[in-house]
């Protein structure tokens, strides 16, 4: 008899936990597909990196340890000097253009209203959705000193475009300019879907108030896009070294004289050009590295300035 | 009961059917298959045309080729021999074998049963490309030479003799600062295709050797070589006969008639032949000479080498090896594909002097096969770092940073560096 009091009891003690335990359960078990394939495509790669950069990996032989030795010979080599300075030319001289650019574009395209706005932001999106092997190429054509889009224009008027894609001083500027132009429209967006959440009473009162265009800019627009600002900022540090893979491979294959290449590009060449595994981990590690602080870093100093309304 | 003739062959024709069925599959396992990895995009049609042959020669061999990139193959090589699943055979570029030997576990070709006698048809000098430590791993196919092409209408338009091509380097800087001055035009592009190859053809025909015997060390910086680099930064910077633009833009305004001589690849030779059709005529001549030294031009292309790990894939390999240096094969490989004849004596191939009756112009590197010297095969894991090394070399002397006797030096002790620290 007692027993079959027990039994009850025990059940309705254990069904709410066990239900409990179905629930701590259901969203990892909803999560896992995400979580297996960043462990498989994302951190086991990453950790697998780490292991590369420290060994010495030979056909039929085991690895073998070298500690630091891969990084020891990737400082000596000039390549990799000159890809880490361009890394920062890039980074330097893309934020302006990526970041800082697409906000007058943004303004002036919120401020024309909501007349023409479909036609204003197709305009915008449209070199974002251009394949950049494709814009490469074109503006390859473009650029041509003699044949180029570029020089037929110039022609007329007696003046002669610089060989710009082979000559060490302008090639780099050439690719931040055009890896620029095919982002500018699409951060031009964000820009505005944040400017979208900006009550248009505000400027009005402000405007009441007699408050003028910079004013109003600089005191309200500007704070109240920061969270865009930030974002778009921090997309671009990380995005802008990949990003101009592309036309790095396609336009000067990094050189003339090593001027457009940087690390990204230095560990594709090392990894699937020379097959030198060790050099071409220890790269993507110091790039992940430094790219990681400075995010951190642009996160610390603008994430202080940072209005969330 | 009575069986028809009918019936009868019905069946029998039913039991012909089932035992063919049971065959089929019979032939199939007595029959090796073999990948082969090849980077002949631009003339994957020439090359099945060829399989096709070896698979009629050899029915119990079925070979299935892979096109790949030629930037990337050889490191899909060794990352695909790491992983155990090399192809057995594999189209490899020439300069790469010493390295794909170490790195990739390349099989000695005279280690099949006929010791490797297909490497008798091949030229001996072609052959030493394949040689690595005294045995041979690897053996040339798609070969090239440099050319000078030169544009007829151009050389026209500057009063000079269409018909006649600079025979060198003094005369190419002559007649370049002629067609500068009487057209305006580039009157010279010489291809950096291949980021080493352009700039070693040019130091070696003025005397130089890229490496030591033991291949520890670049040797390349001798006076000589320096001259000729010195040479070509003049023709850039102070003559501007040469043209500075990127190697893909120089392609598009040779192809588009606006530069008048152009020194690269005989492998370029059948492309030219379709992309200037219409549009201007060309002329084909020798690798200029450098003063009065003989011509010596580093051959460039492939080598085919074998990988397979297997026995009888191993064996098969071979066979398609000794199909493939077959003087007749060979000699058709040629004028299809655009690259040089292997054979010692191609012209006793009676399809080859057919081709050089229809195109003249094809005698040219035939008869240069004959100054060809091996190309430098750098050692080591670091090879792209060394091309790199050459590439820019020839970079800071066309952006005119500076001297070659400065440059090349400094270049040659860069390389030096890089084999001592690459295993």
């Amino acid at each position: 008899m007692s027993a079959s009091i027990a039994l009850p009891a025990a059940a309705t003690l254990a069904r709410p936990r066990a239900r409990r335990r179905a629930g701590n359960l259901l969203p990892w078990l909803l999560l896992s597909p995400l979580l297996l394939l960043l462990a498989a495509f994302t951190y086991w790669p990453l950790l697998h990196t780490i292991y590369l950069s420290v060994v010495d990996v030979r056909l039929f032989q085991p690895d073998r340890f070298v500690g630091l030795d891969n990084f020891t010979g990737l400082f000596r080599s000039p390549s990799f000097a000159a890809a880490s300075w361009n890394t920062v030319i890039y980074i330097a001289l893309s934020l302006p253009l990526k970041v800082l650019l697409p906000i007058p574009i943004a303004v002036f395209v919120w401020c024309a209203g909501a007349r023409m706005a479909s036609l204003h932001r197709s305009i915008l999106f449209v070199p974002t959705l251009l394949s950049f092997v494709v814009v490469s190429i074109v503006w390859i054509w473009m650029l041509n000193p003699v044949m180029g889009m570029v020089q037929s224009g110039l022609r007329p008027l007696g003046l002669q475009m610089p060989a710009l894609l082979s000559d060490a001083a302008t090639a780099i500027h050439a690719i931040i300019g055009i890896s620029a132009w095919k982002v500018i429209g699409f951060n031009a967006l964000l820009y505005l879907a944040g400017l979208a959440s900006i009550p248009r009473e505000l400027i009005e009162s402000m405007r009441l108030d007699g408050a003028s265009d910079w004013r109003i800019t600089r005191s309200l627009l500007l704070p109240l896009l920061s969270p865009t600002i930030y974002f778009v900022a921090i997309t671009s540090v990380l995005f802008t070294v990949q990003q101009v893979f592309t036309p790095i491979n396609i336009m000067t294959g990094g050189g003339p004289s090593n001027a457009t290449t940087n690390l990204f590009y230095l560990a594709y060449e090392m990894a699937f050009e020379s097959f030198n595994i060790g050099f071409a981990s220890a790269t993507a590690l110091l790039l992940f590295v430094g790219l990681g602080a400075l995010a951190a870093l642009k996160a610390w100093l603008l994430g202080r300035r940072v209005h969330y309304a | 009961m009575t069986v028809t003739p009918i019936t009868t062959l019905g069946r029998r024709a039913a039991l012909g059917a089932s035992l063919s069925t049971l065959a089929l599959p019979a032939l199939a396992q007595s029959r090796t298959e073999i990948s082969f990895w090849h980077y002949q995009t631009a003339n994957t049609q020439a090359l099945r045309e060829v399989l096709a042959g070896f698979h009629e020669a050899h029915p119990e061999v079925r070979v299935t080729d892979v096109p790949k990139d030629v930037g990337t193959i050889a490191t899909e090589v060794q990352a695909a021999a790491l992983a155990r699943r090399p192809p057995d055979v594999g189209q490899m570029l020439a300069r790469l074998t010493v390295g794909l030997v170490r790195n990739a576990g390349a099989v000695p070709l005279d280690s099949g049963e006929d010791r490797g006698a297909f490497l008798n048809n091949v030229l001996p000098r072609f052959r030493e490309v394949g040689i690595v430590d005294g045995r041979p791993f690897a053996v040339p196919h798609s070969f090239g030479t440099p050319l000078l092409y030169w544009n007829k209408a151009i050389f026209a338009a500057a009063g000079l003799d269409p018909e006649r091509a600079p025979a060198n380097w003094d005369e190419v800087v002559a007649m370049g600062v002629q067609i500068r001055e009487r057209t305006g035009r580039f009157a010279l592009f010489i291809s950096q295709g291949g980021r080493d190859v352009s700039q070693q053809q040019m130091m070696v025909n003025a005397g130089a050797t890229m490496l030591s015997p033991d291949l520890t060390r670049a040797t390349f910086a001798t006076p000589g070589a320096i001259a000729a680099m010195q040479l070509w930064q003049d023709m850039a910077v102070t003559h501007r006969i040469h043209s500075t633009l990127s190697e893909r833009e120089q392609n598009t305004l040779w192809l588009g008639g606006q530069i008048g001589m152009f020194v690269g690849s005989v492998a370029s030779f059948q492309g030219f032949l379709r992309d200037t059709a219409g549009r201007f005529e060309f002329g084909v001549a020798h690798y200029p000479l450098w003063k009065d030294l003989p011509r010596r031009v580093p051959n460039s292309g492939s080598a085919l080498m074998v990988f397979s790990q297997n026995a009888p894939r191993r064996a098969a390999a071979f066979k398609l090896l000794a199909y493939l240096m077959r003087p007749e094969v060979t000699s058709r490989w040629s004028w299809t594909s655009g690259y040089l004849p292997l054979a010692p004596n191609p012209l006793a191939d009676a399809s080859l002097r057919e081709y050089l009756e229809r195109e003249p112009r094809w005698r040219i590197p035939v008869a240069q096969m004959a100054d060809t010297v091996i190309t430098a095969r750098w050692p080591g894991n670091r090879v792209v770092e060394i091309q790199i090394v050459l590439e820019n070399m020839v970079q800071a002397l066309m952006q005119g940073t500076g001297p070659a006797s400065t440059l090349v030096p400094r270049a040659e002790a860069e390389v030096t560096r890089i084999i001592a620290e690459s295993r």
